[in-house]
């Protein structure tokens, strides 16, 4: 097949050169389509159930909301599994779906399911789905200042709820409409409401309750449309407008007769606006603001979307009020462009050092364009498979690309034609049409084989990488996939193009003379081929010697997951103590944001703390995400100081703040922790019950087991307790004394401090809510609370004490909850001993230890599971792709003693990647290995040509040793080129500095290092290794 | 062999890279040393995470207090506790006023209210006084001639006050009915209710703030009366009405000064935190704060007694103390999802 393939691309090569253009065509049309961001999308298939429940606490959240929510999801097809955590106000249920579930389809299972419960929740409760957006969603955010002396229409200063209220209903509105923008979240500042702050005394003297006020004000807040009428031919609408629009409207409501007076609104109660109960609050270089997040939607492209969102909010930027500014504090699109450029810089950086290798070694301009032309051809080709595969142009999928490797089918096809069609001029003088097309023919013919072998076994050592699950599948599979594609486009083209391209362009006369670096080459390389045939004994031992003490180094490298791309930007996690209130946790955050400023390098740093509009991140108050966005280098005072310098000197800075812990990370990072959020640690016990004391208590004894485990370390229990509660608890005996019930005492206690709703008040599209509620100093005063006076249906009244009793203690911070039961965690890391063993040692000691009761269960997890579940399954796939690159190897020679020869090109190959790692003092990391995969597949494919002709002369020749020699001579230029074309082509990746960089950095030093010893190996080790295995045979042919 | 094993090796060591678990964060070489340094600069730190470690322990044999205190502490610059807005004072001698709230209704006296009516029956002749008026004891309001004897007799004002009401014009005849009324709101009475859980701390004599609308009226109790057939009890404070103008009927908040008495020693109630489930100060000696348990006694609304724990002219934290809880407490402080 696959020489009627080369048949017709040679016959109708016009044609087939045509396709190029169909090829560009359809590439070109991809790279618009191709979404672009800096790094892999690594969030699982996941939706977020989101139920603002507003002065629930945890424990009501999670009854209430979370555990309906929960059971109502159980059986979804493709569920993997549901997590969910209620705090103060909100209940989060997080739905994990298996991978490669359609979102959509599984968002609307949901809200089906949702849709049968609302009958179940409370009143006014209603759970809503997160935004359709993922951990790179975040691509911009804004924050809405007023400058210092700027006043709004009543002259006085704009103040955090009149910014938020710009926020909410200019901005916002405006924002949410750019296409790829699922959702605009704000935090920070106040939500407007208006708030009727009844006195209790005067309350109780006209003997009004608050619920008589609030069905006043929703009485007497609507307008009404009342049909139509018509008048002389005329239609007339009639409508009765009786909405609230002003305070003083407010207060002129009235509630009811005393004495035939009426009582309005303002004869009880104060009116005025007022500041939500937030959950969440932002904060700017050590100054209160209101913050804006735009997210993207899933699949976006993140660049255009951020770039489209910056230019909206400047155009935005004039319909604000005078003095107030919309201020871009984050946008995505200059890391994107940070990294695209890295990514280009060294893919056109490579492409030009293969160029001028292909140029000096082949000695032929034409030539080494067609053959460079496969980079561009095949790059699109592969972009048009990313786009149809949705991978998604990023660090990691381009990261891999290297141009050398791709040509490298080209090259070996593209060199064996020259040298053909040279050796034919030599021979017969100019060739006419016919006679060359059969030269080039046949000079493909010899050498496809091999070659296309060659890709396919370097597809094939890409096998395991596909076979990775989570974090580190999601990181690495669009790698894998992108080198595939771009691998098996370029087989494609060798198979069809180029012969067309050498069958069309390689006429007239081509120069037979080698250049002047080959024919050096070879001079060198002869004499020394033949020392080593001799000196086989110490050739073989010295590379047994080097792979034996390479893997010996391999085991002291340190280890690491991937680099992590340098984001350019700090993120921390400043964390005070559970229970610390947003004012007390804004007021530490101005003081640590002050600090941060100081630093001559930064250029703002802002922050959230608590939670959002939309809990996409449900924080609780004492922890605030910070964003440091630092000035380009070249502006710092020291701009040889590297980022991790700064961030320990912030570190060691901030650290002197009391009341403060940190957690240094970077944007995007922190995004992708929040979502996936696994156990990160090395074992994790997971105490699955139903009563959080007895959860906490046996977590504990859990932990005191763990703890005399040898091994042990950082131990620790997930904190769920230590949130202060006040809790007003109803003495039933006077409550039925005085005729009252339990919920007329809580309605009252809530409408005192949490406040009522009333209703809304509209101002065009702005709708604020009407909140009654007692006055702050009755709220503040938590002595004073007990005097409180609870009216009593006859109008009377009693003070709280008498029917209920004030109790402060710690209560739960929030309540988490795992496939429908509520979990507490117990984690630990080991030091010094083994995972399996330590874990097998606490299993036993929790066994004899600790009791857990009827009704509990442990679940064990956490990075271990991982470590046991990759390795069983690369302990199969391994071996298994070790065995079909045998099987292909073998398929090639029809010997299993050959394949095992060009196999021994493997482990040689990785000894010059390792020593490369050592010698730049790099750790081995996943980049490493995606490098040392690659580098098999080189070695194998070198092995490959060599061997193939090799075996062909001495099946021609019978002469082993001289086959060998001459084999090996003949294949040196095309060895040295592919060799060359792979380690030159890596060589920026290896030196660039640029964002993005570090991803690519250890991957090309491995290539470069590994590409070296296996062109030493396949052109000494391999011909002596074939020599000397084959000498018995030779003896049989002689014999013959 | 070797060759498989190798690749085997490599891809494994990769693999176990994948699944470290000081990533994504940093690689684990660096945690320790992180740990490290922690231990060697931060050795007070280190001192108070290994104090809540054993309590985290479940080890609930309580160290000595004094071995406690010593590792409830937090070092901070003076210069930092500036700006941070921790500032100090010394704990002394206070008195405390221990009040409590109670509601209660205006009323007046009933000496001070009188509705008159004629004495014999008849006409009335002449009306002298009429709604608003302010009369003395003994002034003229009215003139009736008896039915009876057909002679003129004076009705007069029994106490002085102001005429409220008035049922009576001339030519009418008086009937039974109520010819005027007069009040005397110069005096009111606020009868707070005291309920069975305040009855224990009020008694009479006790002084009285009244709070009506945006008006703070000082008296004290008079007497305490039993109401019928209701739980409470009435504290009856009177007021001088003469400036205030207050109406009877009108719901009034009282807080009543329960108590009154010096206390040897006290800190600001805004002081106390609570730490380890104790309630205690932070103690100020030179750049350290060391938390001190107390054993608290009586408090008021802004100072609470000391019984134990801190001695008189010691430096205690009274603005900001919930920072140098945080910063002790802060190794609990984690960041979870």
């Amino acid at each position: 097949m696959i020489d009627s393939i080369l048949h017709l691309a040679i016959e109708r090569r016009y044609l087939f050169l045509s396709l190029i253009f169909i090829v560009i065509g359809i590439g070109v049309w991809s790279y618009q389509k191709l979404p672009i961001d800096a790094v892999p999308d690594i969030t699982n298939v996941q939706v977020q159930i989101n139920t603002a429940a507003p002065g629930y606490s945890p424990l009501e959240a999670e009854q209430r909301i979370t555990y309906p929510v929960e059971t109502a999801l159980y059986g979804l097809p493709k569920l993997a599994y549901t997590r969910s955590l209620s705090r103060y106000g909100l209940s989060q249920v997080t739905v994990v779906f298996e991978e490669g579930t359609d979102i959509y389809a599984a968002r609307n299972l949901i809200d089906n399911r949702l849709g049968t419960i609302q009958s179940v929740l409370p009143p006014g409760i209603e759970p809503e789905m997160g935004p359709i957006s993922t951990g790179l969603g975040e691509i911009f955010m804004y924050t809405v200042q007023a400058s210092p002396d700027a006043t709004m229409t009543n002259s006085q200063l704009y103040d955090a709820t009149a910014l938020r209220e710009i926020q909410d209903w200019i901005i916002k509105p405006q924002l949410a409409q750019v296409k790829g923008v699922i959702e605009v979240n704000s935090i920070g500042g106040f939500n407007k409401q208006y708030h009727v702050t009844p006195d209790p005394k005067k309350l109780l003297y006209y003997r009004i309750s608050v619920e008589e006020l609030v069905n006043a004000l929703q009485a007497n807040n609507d307008n009404r449309g009342a049909g139509y009428i018509e008048r002389n031919g005329q239609q007339l609408l009639v409508r009765s407008p009786g909405q609230l629009a002003t305070l003083e409207d407010i207060g002129n409501v009235i509630i009811t007769e005393h004495d035939s007076v009426p009582i309005k609104i303002q004869d009880v109660a104060d009116i005025g606006i007022g500041k939500e109960l937030r959950s969440g609050a932002a904060t700017q270089d050590g100054k209160e603001t209101v913050l804006g997040t735009a997210m993207m939607l899933i699949g976006a492209n993140s660049r255009t979307v951020a770039r489209d969102v910056a230019s909206k909010l400047e155009a935005i930027q004039e319909s604000l009020p005078d003095g107030v500014i919309a201020e871009p504090v984050y946008d995505r699109t200059q890391l994107v462009d940070k990294a695209i450029a890295t990514v280009a810089k060294n893919l056109l950086e490579g492409a030009l050092l293969v160029i001028v290798v292909l140029f000096v070694l082949l000695g032929n301009f034409r030539a080494a364009l067609i053959t460079a032309a496969v980079i561009p051809l095949s790059m699109l080709a592969t972009m048009a498979g990313m786009v149809r595969t949705g991978v998604s142009a990023n660090l990691m999928s381009l990261g891999a690309l290297d141009f050398g490797l791709i040509v490298d089918g080209a090259v070996i096809i593209v060199e064996n034609s020259v040298r053909r069609l040279a050796q034919a001029q030599h021979n017969s003088g100019q060739q006419t049409l016919r006679e060359r097309l059969n030269t080039v023919y046949e000079a493909t013919a010899e050498v496809i084989r091999p070659s296309l072998f060659g890709v396919a076994i370097i597809t094939v050592v890409y096998i395991p990488i596909f076979t990775l699950t989570g974090v580190e599948g999601k990181m690495f599979h669009p790698m894998a996939a992108t080198v595939v594609m771009a691998l098996l486009s370029a087989m494609l083209f060798s198979l069809t193009i180029v012969p067309a391209a050498v069958a069309v362009f390689l006429r007239g006369k081509i120069s037979e003379k080698e250049s002047v670096v080959i024919t050096q080459s070879k001079a060198v390389y002869k004499p020394l081929l033949l020392i080593a045939l001799k000196a086989r004994w110490a050739v073989v031992s010295f590379a047994a010697l080097l792979v034996a003490g390479c893997i010996w180094l391999a085991t002291t490298l340190g280890s690491e997951f991937i680099p992590q791309l340098n984001e350019g930007d700090i993120a921390l996690h400043a964390m005070r103590i559970p229970g610390t209130g947003l004012e007390q946790a804004v007021g530490m955050q101005e003081i640590l944001e002050q600090r941060i400023k100081s630093f001559p390098e930064v250029d703002k740093v802002f922050a959230r703390i608590g939670t959002a509009e939309v809990a996409t991140d449900p924080m609780p108050p004492n922890v605030a995400d910070n964003f440091v966005i630092l000035k380009p280098r070249s502006e710092w005072p020291d701009s040889s100081k590297t980022k991790d310098e700064l961030v320990e000197e912030m570190e060691a800075s901030l650290k002197q703040l009391p009341g403060n812990n940190y957690e240094f990370t970077q944007p995007i990072q922190m995004r992708f922790n929040e979502l996936i959020s696994g156990v990160r640690a090395d074992l994790g016990i997971k105490v699955f019950g139903d009563d959080l004391d007895q959860l906490v208590l046996t977590s504990n004894e859990i932990l005191k087991a763990i703890n005399q485990v040898p091994g042990a370390a950082d131990a620790r229990v997930e904190q769920v307790t230590g949130l202060p509660t006040l809790s007003v608890i109803p003495k039933r005996t006077a409550l039925g004394r005085y005729g009252l019930n339990v919920v007329e005492l809580q309605d009252w206690v809530s409408a005192a401090i949490g406040g009522e709703a009333a209703g809304l008040l509209y101002e065009g599209d702005r709708r604020f809510e009407l909140i009654v509620r007692l006055p702050e100093t009755l709220r503040r005063n938590i002595d004073r609370l007990a005097f409180l006076p609870v009216p009593l249906p006859n109008g009377d009244y009693i003070p709280l004490e008498e029917v209920a009793t004030l109790d402060i203690s710690p209560g739960p911070a929030q309540i988490s909850r795992e496939n429908g039961k509520r979990r507490v965690v117990v984690t630990a890391n080991v030091r010094g001993r083994d995972l399996g063993s330590f874990v097998a040692d606490v299993k036993a000691r929790i066994g004899s230890d600790v009791d857990i009761p009827p009704g509990y269960w442990l679940d064990y997890g956490g990075t271990f599971e991982q470590l046991e579940s990759a390795s069983q399954r690369l302990a199969i796939v391994v071996p298994v792709t070790l065995l079909i690159i045998i099987g292909l190897l073998v398929m090639a020679f029809g010997s299993l003693r050959d394949a095992l020869i060009i196999f021994t090109g493997v482990p040689l190959a990785l000894t010059g990647g390792v020593l490369a790692l050592w010698f730049r003092d790099m750790p081995l990391s996943i980049s490493a290995g995606v490098g040392f995969i690659a580098l098999s597949g080189v070695a194998v494919l070198n092995g490959l040509v060599m061997l193939a002709f090799i075996r062909d002369l001495w099946h021609e020749k019978g002469d082993l040793l001289a086959s060998v020699v001459d084999g090996a001579l003949i294949r040196l230029r095309p060895v040295l080129m592919t060799a060359l074309v792979a380690s030159l082509g890596f060589i920026p990746m290896a030196l660039n500095t640029g964002t993005g960089a570090e991803v690519q950095r250890p991957l090309a030093t491995v290539v470069i290092g590994g590409i070296i010893s296996s062109t030493l190996l396949t052109l000494f080790v391999l011909p002596v290794l074939y020599h000397w295995v084959h000498r018995h045979s030779e003896h049989a042919v002689k014999a013959d | 062999m070797k060759i498989s094993r190798l690749y085997l090796y490599l891809t494994i060591a990769v693999t176990l890279s994948v699944t470290n678990p000081a990533f994504p964060q940093e690689n684990s070489g660096d945690h320790d040393h992180d740990h490290e340094t922690h231990t060697t600069d931060l050795a007070k730190h280190d001192e108070s995470d290994e104090h809540h470690h054993k309590h985290k322990n479940g080890d609930t044999n309580e160290d000595d207090d004094a071995h406690d205190d010593e590792e409830n502490a937090s070092r901070i610059s003076g210069d930092m506790a500036d700006q941070v807005g921790i500032s100090t004072t010394f704990a002394s001698e206070k008195i405390l006023h221990q009040t409590i709230t109670s509601y209660g209704v205006l009323s007046t006296g009933p000496e001070q209210l009188s509705h008159m009516r004629a004495r014999f029956s008849g006409l009335i002749t002449s009306v002298k006084a009429s709604i608003g008026d302010t009369v003395k004891a003994g002034d003229l309001l009215a003139e009736v001639e008896s039915d009876e004897s057909l002679k003129k007799y004076s009705v007069r004002a029994p106490i002085s006050g102001t005429l409220v009401q008035r049922h009576a014009n001339t030519g009418e005849v008086t009937k039974d009915q109520v010819l005027f009324s007069i009040a005397d709101f110069d005096t009111l009475w606020a009868e707070l209710r005291i309920y069975p859980a305040q009855r224990d701390n009020v008694s009479t004599g006790q002084a009285v703030e009244i709070v009506s609308d945006k008006k703070t009226i000082a008296g004290k109790i008079s007497h305490i009366i039993p109401s019928l057939n209701k739980p409470y009890q009435l504290a009856r404070v009177q007021l001088d009405n003469r400036q205030l103008g207050l109406s009877p009927g009108l719901l009034v908040e009282g807080r009543i000064v329960i108590d009154e008495f010096k206390v040897s020693l006290a800190v600001e109630k805004e002081a106390v935190q609570q730490l380890g489930g104790r309630s205690g100060v932070f103690i100020q000696e030179e750049e350290t704060y060391h938390f001190a348990p107390l054993i608290l006694g009586r408090a008021d609304d802004h100072y609470v007694e000391v019984l134990d724990g801190i001695n008189v002219n010691q430096r205690y934290v009274n603005r900001n103390s919930y920072l140098i809880k945080a910063d002790i407490e802060k190794s609990e402080a984690e960041h979870e999802h």
